[in-house]
């Protein structure tokens, strides 16, 4: 039962991963609580979920929703966080919420708050191992969490456009000085972020087979928050380790203390954590400035 | 053409102009004063006029404002109007539309047929939106408002609770078509009555179909974290052991966020469960039938009314055959009255109806019956709705008791058999 109880909270956890990532990009990077994170994506959910109802190519449909995604959040930031990037931390997180609401009303006012049936068409199948039960589908997302961690570090540390990247998230003016153009890579950002985050949604509702609303903020922003924070903020290996330490803790926490006060239990963990190691498992080597 | 009582507010000098003009006669014909139409002031005489439609500005706004006038005021006598009040916008907006469509189709039908001895039966929609607060704004605005016979609504219990002292205070009888928290009879509200099975009853003939129909010899429960769910979770701990059986396990979710029950799954399946018994919604039921089935878990399943939703199947796909629900009202019945009023429902509706739709259909009908048994104002209203025995409507046979609940009246038992839900009594 232990083993089963491991798998499952590894597929949570890079279901979790997937989400993380996008966040971390944005979070890592500008240090903004992007509390839109989850209802951005939650919106190109639904974009593709609408698509895939009309019956085109799943991968088309997957592709629109992260492109709706990637558009959505470049236009977010440019007249929701831009005005006010340099206004302290506080302000921009608020504009995050703000759009965070404006993001879960539209889905509301088109697609109205039930769970829908989206699985793309995928019909997964079990392996059956003496007891121990593996879907085809968890090994997918799994695989998938671990390909976009590697081409993400990739992009961050062996192009330019990463190392503009990394520029910009220790110092804006400098980066400026530099000839990195701040504008159009933090928009850059926020379009990767959110087009990530689409694709993880989109697995997310695919492993569940459904979709409603609620899939941004608590399932979303929160979860990728808290699996930022004990994997180290702007760290890819950090918050993909942090969401399978939190699908595992989850599993556990469920299947051998209690389901009702799981989420007080799991928070009780991260507060905890917090405490011994404010900086997360691998915090982003990020000189100081003095 | 027909005739309107406007009340236009009109400035003070323009009005005595007007007056002398028509020799102070204050009928008067609106088509004949357009150029002078001018709507600038404050004094209000009540003016009688009649009309033809010209397009003209003058015209629209004075339609407009004889329209106003004519849906607030002017039937009174004429008319017999209630209220419907339900959850219009926000989460639970599909189960509030349904309410008014139901009451629609049914007040449709009876003005069709003649009305109320002869009055014409109309309603008026409120929004609460699901949430006790704008309830009891939504009782403090109505119950002010004399025409109102009675209400049908609210969707939830908690709206009821938080708004019947306001109702009573007028003495608007309240005639619920889905209140299911079992203590709002008991209450003490002599205004209010509901015409669906409360969630005590309702949770011991689930009980009863998990452990005696289908059997369940370990089984455990599946509750939803709210006082819904609790409330039903709490009947069923205490039914099942005098059945004989031990509930092995209990897990609860929270509705609205959890969507993995892979871990309770896994460890069911350690601990030798062989039935779940679903206490929540067809998100829940769906999930945790199709995440079992897909971790090779396969116990025997059941889930409380809130499952009975084509969705069910939907979300839960395989895993969700032989799933057992309860239904207040089934949309596949095949009986003659029910099934003539689903072809009718979804002619106006578009949609099968659910138990919303139908009992707020139920709801309008067994106020037409207790108005034709003398329930003219109401006081004698909620007499006459008290004398009410053997009611038949599409959700069943029932008639009130002295608390205002349907003592009689059964719940259909439901199960999932090729991807549809059957009667299964039936089956």
């Amino acid at each position: 039962m232990f083993l089963q109880h491991l798998v499952n909270g590894l597929s949570i956890g890079s279901v979790y991963a997937l989400i993380a990532i996008g966040y971390n990009m944005v979070y890592g990077i500008l240090e903004l609580l992007n509390f839109a994170h989850g209802d951005v994506y939650a919106v190109g959910c639904f974009v593709s979920f609408a698509l895939f109802a009309t019956g085109i190519n799943p991968i088309l449909a997957i592709l629109a929703g992260a492109v709706s995604g990637y558009i959505i959040n470049i236009i977010v930031e440019k007249y929701a966080y831009r005005p006010v990037r340099f206004s302290g931390r506080v302000t921009p997180t608020i504009s995050a919420v703000g759009i965070a609401y404006i993001m879960r009303n539209v889905i509301l006012k088109i697609w109205g708050p039930e769970t829908y049936s989206f699985g793309l068409g995928f019909r997964g199948t079990q392996i059956e191992i003496g007891g121990l039960v593996i879907g085809t589908l968890q090994i997918y997302i799994f695989v998938i969490a671990v390909i976009l961690m590697i081409s993400i570090t990739f992009l961050m540390k062996k192009t330019k456009v990463g190392q503009g990247i990394i520029a910009i998230s220790q110092s804006i003016p400098t980066a400026a000085l530099l000839g990195v153009p701040v504008n159009r890579t933090i928009s850059l950002v926020y379009g990767l972020g959110g087009a990530l985050g689409v694709l993880g949604g989109i697995l997310f509702c695919t492993y569940y087979d459904s979709i409603f609303v609620g899939i941004g903020f608590a399932l979303g922003t929160m979860k990728a928050w808290m699996s930022c924070i004990v994997g180290g903020v702007g760290s890819m290996k950090g918050a993909i380790i942090g969401a399978m330490i939190l699908g595992l803790s989850e599993s556990l926490v469920a299947g051998y203390l209690s389901t009702t006060y799981k989420d007080a239990v799991i928070w009780l963990i991260l507060i905890v954590f917090i405490l011994i190691k404010p900086q997360g498992l691998f915090p982003a080597q990020i000189a100081e400035k003095i | 053409m027909s005739k309107y009582y406007i009340k236009v507010d009109l400035d003070k000098n323009w009005r005595d102009a007007f007056l002398k003009k028509t020799n102070n006669n204050r009928t008067f014909y609106l088509l004949r004063c357009t150029k002078e139409f001018q709507f600038l002031g404050e004094v209000m005489p009540l003016m009688k006029g009649e009309w033809i439609m010209k397009k003209s500005y003058v015209y629209s706004i004075v339609i407009i404002i004889a329209l106003f006038f004519c849906v607030s005021s002017s039937y009174a006598s004429e008319t017999v109007k209630f209220l419907v009040v339900g959850p219009m916008t926000g989460d639970s907006a599909a189960q509030g539309i349904q309410l008014r469509q139901g009451a629609e189709l049914a007040v449709q039908e009876i003005n069709a047929a003649g009305g109320l001895n002869g009055k014409k039966l109309v309603f008026e929609v409120a929004d609460d939106t699901g949430n006790p607060n704008q309830a009891t704004i939504v009782a403090q605005k109505f119950s002010l408002d004399k025409d109102i016979l009675f209400i049908c609504g609210p969707v939830n219990s908690s709206c009821a609770i938080a708004s019947l002292p306001i109702w009573e205070k007028t003495n608007v009888p309240m005639i619920s078509p889905c209140n299911t928290a079992a203590n709002l009879t008991r209450l003490g509200h002599k205004n209010y009555f509901r015409i669906i099975v409360n969630d005590d009853i309702m949770s011991r003939q689930i009980v009863e179909v998990a452990i005696k129909t289908l059997g369940m010899k370990k089984p455990a429960l599946v509750w939803e974290n709210s006082d819904y769910g609790k409330g039903m979770r709490d009947i069923a701990v205490s039914e099942i052991p005098k059945l004989g059986v031990k509930v092995v396990a209990e897990d609860s979710y929270v509705p609205g966020t959890d969507r993995d029950y892979s871990a309770i799954i896994t460890k069911y399946k350690g601990l030798g469960i062989d039935g779940v018994l679903i206490l929540g919604d067809y998100t829940a039921g769906g999930l945790f039938a199709k995440q079992a089935y897909n971790l090779g878990f396969h116990p025997k399943l059941a889930g409380s009314a809130s499952c009975a939703h084509p969705k069910l199947m939907e979300i839960g796909g395989q895993g969700a055959e032989n799933f057992y629900v309860q239904a207040p009202f089934d949309p596949f019945d095949t009986r003659p009255k029910q099934a003539a009023f689903i072809e009718r429902f979804q002619k106006l509706a578009k949609d099968r109806p659910g138990e919303w739709g139908a009992h707020a259909y139920d709801v309008v009908y067994v106020a037409k019956t207790a108005y034709e048994k003398g329930g003219k104002d109401r006081a004698s209203f909620i007499n006459a709705l008290h004398k009410i025995n053997n009611f038949e409507g599409v959700t069943g046979t029932f008639g009130f008791d002295q608390f205002g609940d349907v003592p009689a009246k059964t719940v259909t038992v439901l199960v999932v058999k090729d991807g549809k839900f059957v009667n299964y009594e039936k089956k």
